[in-house]
């Protein structure tokens, strides 16, 4: 009896979470962010840890050039994937981190666009540039290059 | 009347910073405004400072970079004083590296070089008495005008930070006053500071370290002609320590005995301060100083506003 009980609950329960995780390894499958500078950048690739560097303010240079850091904010999923991937931390801790960067050692904050044109045509007008994107919008947009996942 | 005029331009000079924004400033660079309003109670006050006040103030900043070479300034304004606090002009050799030359913050404490006047950034309603400036009653030279060399270098999950700083340091009346480039007065002499920090590599805020200066310091009236000040200190944010021992010549004068703040202590001093690991603003934090004793009630609302970064 306490057997059958127990089954009757668990059942569905495992049939609801695997759908959920299903969904969610679907959505996950289909939207993946992928950093993006421009096709006539001379940066081949960036790791991770040199991405969230950059993004926090601390200067990286490519043949003695440095790279600049664009903050994409027209897609609010966009930018928290952003954040929980790669910069391990939730928007209004990374505001507050370049924040007190800039305001102890100078230098500014990453430039930040929250329109797409916008965003793309400061990437094709610095080769320099680089910042994020889906995997989708990046593949669909000509003039851009994927520097890594 | 002539203190109506001063307030009147103070608030012209506040109200004209977002105009300038419009203008395009913020457009150049990045431009920053701190204004909060600060409540203090003390039940034992220190001749210099109020039972209760109630303080509004604007910290004003602005910073740019063009390739390596580098500009900083911050403006503090409150109703006692509107004053350049930074003016900075800095040119990076390195990525990691930076000469500035201007005025500055000294890197003595963790505080003075981590949050400036900005109490949005601090984590404490107050800074604690080692990090106090010298008009609200500090003891250490906390600007000086000259050359601040600063960088950082990275060794595995580690980065460890060192600012140097030599210029004009503050001269004595009856508070340390500090060298001004927009007012005349007396110049101070030789302050030397140091501090070398380390933190993982990726956070900003999370910094250990130790600090030390050597400052010359004359005396415009009173009992010396100057003093010779050693400063040497440590700083553990994170478990809330901020302390430093300073020794003044002649060496049987203590320095807390020069300074009325400091002439009531009993113990000269390492000011460790209570405060919270939220960087969220709060109405109920509070700074202990065992010198001079008293315990105080304080709250601060600060905000910050920044244009969009551009």
């Amino acid at each position: 009896m306490e057997h059958g009980f127990s089954m009757s609950r668990l059942l569905p329960t495992l049939f609801f979470g695997l759908m959920f995780f299903y969904t969610l390894g679907a959505s996950g499958a289909e939207q993946k962010l992928v950093l993006v500078t421009s096709a006539q950048s001379p940066i081949a690739q960036l790791t991770t840890v040199e991405t969230r560097k950059l993004y926090l303010g601390v200067p990286f240079q490519v043949n003695g050039r440095a790279i600049t850091a664009l903050r994409n904010t027209s897609d609010a999923r966009l930018q928290e994937v952003f954040m929980q991937h790669v910069m391990y931390m939730a928007t209004e801790t990374y505001e507050r981190q370049i924040l007190n960067r800039v305001f102890r050692a100078g230098g500014q904050r990453p430039p930040v666009y929250s329109e797409p044109h916008e965003l793309m045509q400061a990437l094709y007008s610095n080769p320099l540039a680089i910042s994020y994107l889906w995997n989708e919008t990046a593949l669909a947009t000509p003039g851009i290059k994927i520097l890594g996942e | 009347m002539q203190s109506r005029l001063i307030i009147c331009a103070r608030l012209i000079w506040v109200a004209a910073m977002p105009f300038c924004a419009s203008m395009g400033v913020a457009k150049a660079g990045d431009l920053l405004f701190f204004p909060s309003v600060t409540s203090v109670a003390r039940d034992n006050s220190a001749d210099i400072h109020k039972k209760h006040e109630i303080e509004p103030a604007v910290d004003m900043f602005f910073s740019m970079r063009r390739e390596s070479f580098l500009l900083l300034a911050e403006f503090f304004v409150n109703r006692d004083e509107h004053e350049l606090e930074r003016l900075q002009f800095g040119f990076a050799p390195t990525p990691t590296d930076k000469i500035w030359l201007g005025r500055f913050h000294t890197p003595l404490s963790y505080w003075n070089t981590a949050y400036h006047h900005g109490a949005y950034l601090q984590p404490s309603i107050t800074r604690p008495g080692i990090a106090e400036y010298e008009d609200g009653g500090g003891i250490l030279p906390m600007h000086a005008t000259g050359l601040l060399i600063d960088g950082s270098r990275e060794r595995g999950q580690t980065r460890w930070n060192y600012e140097m700083a030599a210029g004009v340091g503050p001269t004595f009346t009856d508070a340390l006053t500090p060298f001004s480039l927009t007012e005349r007065g007396k110049h101070g002499r030789i302050s030397l500071s140091a501090k070398l920090g380390f933190q993982p590599v990726g956070s900003e805020t999370d910094e250990t370290g130790i600090f030390g200066s050597y400052t010359e310091i004359p005396f415009i009236n009173g009992l010396y002609t100057q003093a010779k000040q050693i400063v040497a200190g440590v700083f553990i944010p994170r478990i809330g320590i901020n302390g430093g021992l300073p020794l003044s010549s002649p060496w049987s004068t203590p320095a807390w005995k020069m300074h009325r703040w400091f002439r009531t202590a009993p113990l000269p001093i390492f000011i460790f301060t209570a405060n919270t690991k939220s960087r969220r603003n709060g109405p109920a934090m509070g700074v202990w100083n065992p010198a001079p004793m008293h315990t105080t009630l304080i709250c601060k609302c600060s905000r910050g506003l920044f244009p969009r970064a551009r």
